[in-house]
This record gives C-alpha cells, sequence and structure tokens, in this order.
C-alpha cells in the first residue's frame, strides 16, 4: 500500500465523513422544517375553520327566521367581555331564537399538551354541554365599540350600546418542534397564525 | 468502483431531496389551496353582501323597484339578486329556489330566466312549506365566486347566499317622533321607546332616552350638557311624513267606515266615539249644514264597523273616550277646511286587556289627526289622572292637554300614555317651578312594544322600507 492509497483512504473517509455530516444535518434540518412546515399547516386550516364557524355564528346575531319572535334590535346581546359574549340568534334557521355562548376556558384544562397558552375555545348553544375541540386557540380577545365608535370598557355594562365589534384570534400549534427539550425556549417552538376582524357589524344589530 | 460509488451517493442524495422536496411541495400546496378556499368563500360572500346591498338601495330610492339581477359579473365573480317587491312594476313567476340545499328559499323571478332556473333543479311555486309574505320586499342576493364560465374546470366556485327581509316602516315604532321641538328634554324626563327629531335635537341637562335617538340635525346641549342616551344617539337621519288622505279614504271604502258630509257639499262633520269593552263602539255624528243635529246613538260590533280596522272621518273632529277590544286606526283629516282635523279624547280611553300585564293582548288603536290631538278639559278629566293607551299621530299639529287643562286649576294630576307620540311640535302638559311640574299633568309615558313588531290596522308610515331581518 503506497503513500497515494494512504492518502486516498484518508481523503475519501474526510469527504465521507462530512457527506455523513451533512447528511445528519440534513436529516435534523428536513425532520424539522416538516414538523414546522406540518405545524404551520395544521394552525392555518384550525384557524380557517375555527373563523369560518366565528364569521357564521357572529354575522348571524339577532337573525331569527321568524323576526317578529326578536322585536327589539338592540336587545340581541345579552353579556359582553373581553374574551366571551353571549348573543341571541336563531343557529339552524327554524325560526326560534337560540342563545349562543362563546367564552376561552383555561390554560389548565389542556395541561397534556406542551404548549402552555393553548386554551379551549367553547361554543355553548343553548343549554347544551359545553363542549370545544383543541384548535390552539391562545387568544379570543373581543373589543366592543358604540355607535360613536368609542371603545366599551369591559366587561359591558350595558351591551345595548355595542353596535360594532373587533375580533382577534390567534391561534398556535399545540406540539412544537421538540418542545420536550428543557434548554430550548418554548415561546419560539410553535406556529402561530392571527386574524383580525377590524370592525364586524352584524346587521341585524340596531338595524331599526 | 469509485464512480459507481459516486453515482449511488448522487441517486441516495437526490432521492432524499424528492422526498423531503415533495412532502414540502405537498404543504405549501395545501397551504394555497386551503388559503383559495376561504378566499373564494369570503370574496362569493363578499359578492352577495354587495348584492343585497344593491338592490336595497334600489328599493330605497324606489319603492317599486324589482328589477334584480342575473348573471352580474361582479368582482371576477357573478351576481344574482332576486326581488320581491308586493308594489313592484314587474310581473314574476314564484319558484322554489335551490330545493333540498341550506340555501332554498321562495324567490320571484322574471319570467325570462324562468326555464334557466327550472333545468337546474328549480320548481315552480313556493318551497313546500313556506310561504311569502305579501307585506315584505325579499331580497335574496346569491354571490357565486369565481365565475364558473371563466375558471378552470379543476375548480369548484363557492356560492354565498343572503336574504334580507324589509317592510314600509311604520310610524307606531317610535315612542316620540317630532318634526321640531320648542319645548326641551331636560332633567328628570324619561323617554321610552325610540325618538326622533327632524330637526335639531336639543336637551337640557341630564333627560334619560331609554331607546335609540335619531334627529336630522346635530346635538345641541344646555346646561350640565349630559345627556343620557342608553341606546346611543344618531344624528343626520332625515325620516320624512307622507300624508297621503287618498289611501286612507279608500280603506275607509273597502272594507273600513267612513263618515263624512253625506251631502258631499264638503262641511264639517263631528263625531263622537266610545269604545266598549265587549267590542262594540257607540258613535253618533252631526253634519254642520246650518242646523247641526246629532244623530243618533248607533252601538255596534267594532268588526262590523270596520272589517280592515280603518275609521276615516273626513273634514271632521272626533271626540273619543272608552275601552277599546280589537284594533281600529282612526283617521281625521282636515283637507282644508278650518276647523277640522282634530282629535279630543274626553275620557280614559284604554284597551279592554292591558298589554303591560298580557303581552299577547290583541288590542290596538291609532289614532291619526291632520292637526292637534287634545285632552279636553270636563269633569271627567279636571284634576283626574288621565290614561291614554294608542299610538297618537298629529300631522301638522301636536298632542297634549287643553290650555286650561295645562294649569289644571292648580291641580297636579298623571297623565299615562302606552304608546307613542307622533307629532309636529311638542306641547307642554304642565307649568313647572324651580322643582318640577306642580299644575297640569305629570307626562308618564311609556312605549307599547308590540309595536315594534305588530301595529294598530294601516297606522301610517314612512315612504321607504327598512330592513327588518338580514341573513348572511
Amino acid at each position: 500500500m503506497g503513500f497515494s492509497t494512504l492518502i486516498d483512504i484518508l481523503g475519501s473517509t474526510l469527504i465521507g465523513g462530512m457527506l455523513l455530516l451533512i447528511l445528519l444535518r440534513l436529516n435534523d434540518a428536513g425532520v424539522q422544517n416538516n414538523y414546522t412546515y406540518g405545524g404551520e399547516l395544521i394552525v392555518q386550516q384550525n384557524l380557517v375553520d375555527l373563523v369560518t364557524l366565528i364569521e357564521h355564528d357572529f354575522r348571524k346575531i339577532g337573525y331569527c327566521a321568524d323576526w317578529k319572535k326578536l322585536p327589539d334590535p338592540t336587545k340581541y346581546i345579552l353579556e359582553a367581555d373581553s374574551n366571551s359574549i353571549t348573543f341571541l340568534t336563531d343557529v339552524d334557521s327554524d325560526g326560534e331564537v337560540d342563545t349562543v355562548h362563546y367564552y376561552t376556558g383555561h390554560t389548565s384544562e389542556l395541561d397534556n399538551t406542551p404548549n402552555p397558552r393553548d386554551k379551549l375555545l367553547y361554543r355553548v348553544v343553548n343549554n347544551s354541554l359545553p363542549r370545544g375541540s383543541n384548535l390552539g386557540v391562545t387568544q379570543f380577545e373581543l373589543v366592543y365599540y358604540d355607535d360613536s365608535g368609542t371603545k366599551l370598557l369591559t366587561p359591558v355594562t350595558n351591551p345595548t350600546k355595542i353596535m360594532t365589534m373587533e375580533i382577534n384570534i390567534k391561534v398556535e400549534d399545540v406540539y412544537g418542534y421538540d418542545t420536550s427539550n428543557p434548554n430550548k425556549d418554548d415561546s419560539e417552538m410553535y406556529a402561530t397564525a392571527f386574524w383580525k376582524q377590524i370592525r364586524l357589524v352584524a346587521r341585524n344589530l340596531n338595524n331599526r | 468502483m469509485g464512480g459507481k460509488a459516486a453515482m449511488l451517493l448522487v441517486l441516495g442524495f437526490s432521492l432524499i431531496f424528492l422526498v423531503f422536496g415533495n412532502n414540502f411541495n405537498s404543504l405549501t400546496s395545501r397551504a394555497v389551496k386551503n388559503e383559495a378556499s376561504y378566499y373564494n368563500e369570503t370574496m362569493a360572500h363578499n359578492i352577495a353582501i354587495a348584492g343585497a346591498n344593491m338592490v336595497a338601495n334600489a328599493v330605497f330610492m324606489d319603492k317599486a323597484w324589482d328589477d334584480g339581477y342575473f348573471k352580474l359579473p361582479y368582482q371576477g365573480g357573478i351576481l344574482n339578486v332576486y326581488i320581491t317587491n308586493p308594489s313592484g312594476y314587474n310581473s314574476k313567476v314564484t319558484i322554489c329556489h335551490k330545493p333540498g340545499t341550506r340555501a332554498e328559499h321562495t324567490i320571484s323571478a322574471p319570467p325570462s330566466i324562468k326555464d334557466t332556473l327550472l333545468n337546474n333543479g328549480d320548481y315552480l311555486g313556493d318551497c313546500r312549506g313556506t310561504s311569502m309574505d305579501p307585506n315584505l320586499v325579499l331580497i335574496y342576493a346569491e354571490g357565486i365566486f369565481p365565475d364558473p364560465d371563466k375558471c378552470p374546470p379543476f375548480i369548484t366556485p363557492d356560492t354565498s347566499v343572503v336574504y334580507v327581509k324589509l317592510q314600509p316602516s311604520s310610524f307606531a315604532k317610535y315612542g316620540n317622533f317630532y318634526d321640531r321641538m320648542h319645548a326641551i328634554p331636560a332633567t328628570g324626563d324619561t323617554f321610552d321607546g325610540y325618538f326622533h327629531v327632524n330637526n335639531t335635537m336639543k336637551t337640557w341637562g341630564h333627560p334619560v332616552f331609554l331607546d335609540k335617538v335619531t334627529s336630522k340635525g346635530g346635538l345641541v346641549m344646555y346646561n350640565t350638557k349630559n345627556p343620557e342616551f342608553q341606546k346611543g344617539y344618531t344624528s343626520g337621519i332625515d325620516v320624512k311624513r307622507p300624508w297621503d288622505t287618498t289611501n286612507f279614504r279608500k280603506l275607509g271604502l273597502n272594507g273600513g267606515a267612513v263618515i263624512r258630509d253625506t251631502t258631499k257639499s264638503g262641511k264639517r262633520v263631528d263625531v263622537e266615539m266610545e269604545f266598549k269593552s265587549d267590542g262594540t263602539v257607540k258613535y253618533r255624528y252631526r253634519i254642520f249644514d246650518g242646523s247641526p243635529t246629532w244623530t243618533p246613538y248607533k252601538i255596534q260590533p267594532l268588526s262590523d264597523l270596520t272589517s280592515n280596522g280603518v275609521i276615516y272621518i273626513e273634514r271632521g273632529n272626533l271626540y273619543v273616550k272608552g275601552t277599546v277590544r280589537g284594533q281600529a286606526t282612526i283617521v281625521v283629516t282636515k283637507n282644508n277646511k278650518s276647523g277640522c282635523g282634530r282629535i279630543f279624547q274626553t275620557d280614559d280611553l284604554k284597551y279592554n286587556t292591558d298589554p303591560t300585564k298580557d303581552p299577547s293582548s290583541n288590542d290596538m288603536l291609532g289614532l291619526v289627526a291632520e292637526g292637534n290631538i287634545r285632552l279636553v278639559y270636563n269633569d271627567d278629566t279636571k284634576h283626574h289622572d288621565i290614561i291614554t293607551q294608542a299610538s297618537l299621530f298629529s300631522k301638522n299639529g301636536s298632542v297634549g292637554p287643553d290650555n286650561r287643562l295645562v294649569s289644571n286649576d292648580g291641580y297636579l294630576a298623571s297623565w299615562k300614555i302606552l304608546g307613542g307620540i307622533i307629532a309636529h311640535d311638542v306641547r307642554v302638559t304642565a307649568h313647572y317651578n324651580s322643582v318640577g311640574p306642580y299644575e297640569g299633568y305629570k307626562f308618564v309615558h311609556k312605549f307599547d312594544r308590540r309595536f315594534l313588531t305588530r301595529v294598530p290596522p294601516h297606522f301610517p308610515h314612512a315612504k321607504n322600507y327598512e330592513v327588518v331581518s338580514w341573513y348572511e
């Protein structure tokens, strides 16, 4: 075995080692990116589903197929706080007035997920049992305005003054990448999506 | 050997990159699909909203407008709006649109597009179990995005539907409505029901308005400048009060009652009317034809006197009291004859079933005068609390007590009104000192909340429609 052969072996070992390192790093980066992008997709889908439902419900505040059952258009919102609202509507357009209550649960209800901020968003129709699915909601904030555009303090003591509202929703991935690693800052690990309705005007609210 | 290894390495890495790339591409395309789906839904919805607004505005400008839109290109999509208008210009066919879907609705469509709709699964007539309210304008707006004729075949356009119900805006929905206000709402005054002024809104101190307040002009505040608008205040709203006696006369002649100078020489007619709790009306009248004498009293059921609820008194005055069982709107016109067009309440005027105790009460009364509506000074009114349960409409005058009742011989009584006051101007009901009213009538007004959805028969309404229900 000559000197040149030795150089070949050393060189190939070096190049092979470098390729192996690249491969390992590539694998690591690929898995992380795959996880992160997958998480972002899930977050985006969750947000769209959530927003679609909220838009569907909130646009119908004060709607009833039999409009005479909701005679006073100022009394459709029963309770309004920064992260909860109760209003009258007709969920299934059957002409019967329903009460819908949106509110967020406490983060302690979801201790089994790595994300420390996620909480359940509950949607309760009439007197049904509160149910919520974990879509990764970390912020559900409602801001209310009166007819002159003045922000109302929450909880709103007189909901009849509400003319428009702002809705802020933040959804995060409930399982971020490598979240069990205690040496990392968990807050940077979760894919996040935010949606804001600057002014939602429920058409039936104060419509006449 | 070395060349093969290199090839295997390249192929291996390529395979890994392809797998990762495919995965990332899949994630990206799903994200874009998700976003595009939401975008399409939102665009379709916005197109439908725009269509509903366009048509609602057209009906607001011309209450008989009923053209609608069909396949109107709009914002990259298509807009269809079908409108059912009872007073519309065009003949339409009734069609059940999109039967069996969540968007199923009965619509009115021009005959020219009937076949197109029927070919898409619609059928003629009302949808099963439904019927259209003949008093409402119905708007069905359909937004489709993207335009089906222009989008690629692998994209399914989204459809969004908005339907809106409009009805004539009745003046009975107001607790207080004035064209102008010579008396200013002040500290101690509480107003129930919608409040509107076709002029500048003026307040003194801290009056309380329990319902929404609107005015044509701005808000001018005096004294402590602290009015309490519990359901908000909006300026810039002009609500005209049309006065069409032709329609009332027509209603009176077709199912209602008409009392007027039978000699057709336009003489003044005075009518005395007492409502009885058994549902009858006792009345008599006199024509001022030189030797005015009262006719004998006549008693008949209210429903026999007027089947559509309208009692029309032409060029006359009405003296009214009693307990109303049933529904009626009494219209008293002046028709340019002086000394006519007034309504005088001579004693309590109330419902047989008090709606404040039983909201299902069907007793309703509307008093509509071209001139003033007055509480008369007599033995039944002076020094007594008086009840008025009706919606009171005075076209050119005001609603209030007779001058002598404003002082009431130094007595202070209560005038309890359940209903609304719709008048040209405000009238004082008492004399005040620094403490408050000390003689006359304390004004105790409560709005009859039934009038938000049901009103006395053919009670005057505004020229335009108002939205009563909006589904989107």
